[in-house]
């Protein structure tokens, strides 16, 4: 008797969120400017593939201090992007790129920002897989500071020239996938060193898995992850009180044969001027 | 049983002397420029028994300049089959790396830090393989 246990899945996940706090307010760059490309790849391979690749970009507003605290008005963030992938023989197809610049962005601009189309087909023979782990996480803190920016604010029509308090933030999307036979598609970028305090603050990070139409399979087949999470503090004025806090975190795996499977994640997070 | 050995060993020495004849490339390429403001950055890139195949690589490095000219390097490789046959067959590294450390104004404390590594390591038959790296830094007042 033959034993098979035949999974289909047909997920089609789209996950927007997006939060406004009125938080963030990210470090100004330094004069310099540095754009850095660490690494543009185009890879065909039958056989096998193993790649590692961390970037890391920590910016001060005011430079760093002993003892790690900031100073009123002083910013700081981190960015930190890594990305593992391994295949064990099978056909593989690859386009990745990561673009970096440290300088200060507008809105809409990015400081880190990646991007990763793998195609991968197993070698039956072998039983091969391609395994992939791909993360992206922000850490942003700040001081109180005496701004003279309007603020829109629900509550009192106006805040000139007064506080806005000091914050923690932290944000995070991560994937890791396991595969037979399909597509991956990945987009990370992140947006933490700014040209004044009303550029927000910016995470993205987008997954998608679809079949590899040019192999004949109509499916992708293996096991897909996906973590994001958010976390926010904020004080009140001048104080070392705490005003608000904000935690999100969102989890899923999916396991089989996949149609389509899709995610996505942004936040922003800044202060905005009337 | 010591009979029966014989012809095993004579298998191995023979595969052993196939192997070591079939001839094969083993290369290594690499660099690395420090362009100030406690700035490092460097790759590589080695191939090992590598059997058939076209390399190119490309380097550039601006590490003098006139003013406001930014420091620069452009480093390029590319693996692909000779053409007329179907891939290229061996291993191919590359390993990029680079840290910057930056400070703000007078102050002596690190304003700015910023520090990468990619390492890839493809093996097997070769349809493609091209990586590519750009770095530029500079002052703008």
């Amino acid at each position: 008797m033959n034993k098979k246990i035949i999974c289909v899945i047909i997920i089609t996940i789209v996950l927007a969120l997006v939060s406004i706090s009125s938080a963030d307010r990210l470090p100004n760059g330094s004069n310099t400017t540095n754009r850095q490309i660490p690494s543009e790849t185009y890879l065909e391979v039958i056989g096998q593939m193993s790649s590692h690749q961390v970037y890391q970009l920590d910016t001060y507003s005011n430079g760093s201090h002993e003892g790690g605290f900031l100073d009123e008005g002083e910013t700081f963030s981190s960015v930190i992007y890594k990305n593992d992938m391994r295949t064990n023989g099978g056909y593989l197809a690859q386009s990745k790129g990561l673009k970096i610049d440290e300088g200060p962005q507008q809105k809409g601009g990015f400081n880190v920002d990646s991007k990763i189309v793998s195609t991968y087909l197993t070698d039956p023979e072998i039983g091969s897989k391609m395994t992939s782990s791909d993360s992206l996480e922000m850490f942003n803190s700040g001081n109180y500071t005496r701004s003279s920016l309007v603020v829109r604010n629900p509550v009192v029509a106006d805040i000139i020239d007064d506080y806005i308090g000091g914050f923690n933030s932290y944000y995070k999307g991560a994937s890791a996938v396991e595969m037979t036979t399909g597509q991956v598609a990945t987009m990370a970028r992140a947006r933490s060193v700014g040209y004044d305090d009303a550029v927000p603050a910016e995470l993205r990070y987008l997954i998608g898995i679809h079949p590899d139409m040019s192999s004949g399979i109509p499916y992708a087949a293996g096991t897909a992850s996906t973590q994001f999470a958010m976390t926010n503090e904020e004080g009140a004025g001048n104080t070392t009180e705490m005003s608000s806090t904000k935690a999100m975190s969102d989890a899923s795996t999916v396991d089989g044969q996949i149609f389509t499977f899709s995610k996505s994640f942004v936040v922003t997070s800044g202060i905005e001027p009337n | 049983m010591n009979v029966n050995n014989i012809p095993q060993i004579r298998v191995i020495i023979t595969t052993i002397l196939f192997v070591s004849l079939i001839p094969s490339l083993i290369c290594a390429d690499s660099w690395s420029v420090s362009p100030g403001f406690d700035t490092d950055v460097s790759g590589s890139t080695s191939l090992v028994n590598m059997e058939s195949f076209v390399m190119e690589s490309k380097l550039k490095i601006r590490a003098v300049g006139e003013e406001g000219v930014p420091a620069g390097v452009e480093y390029m490789v590319s693996i692909s089959p000779i053409p007329g046959t179907e891939a290229a067959i061996g291993t191919v590294r590359t390993d990029f790396r680079g840290f910057i450390l930056e400070s703000r104004g007078l102050n002596t404390y690190e304003s700015e830090r910023n520090e990468w590594r990619d390492q890839a390591m493809v093996s097997g038959a070769i349809v493609n393989f091209m990586k590519s790296f750009t770095y530029t830094s500079g002052i703008s007042l």
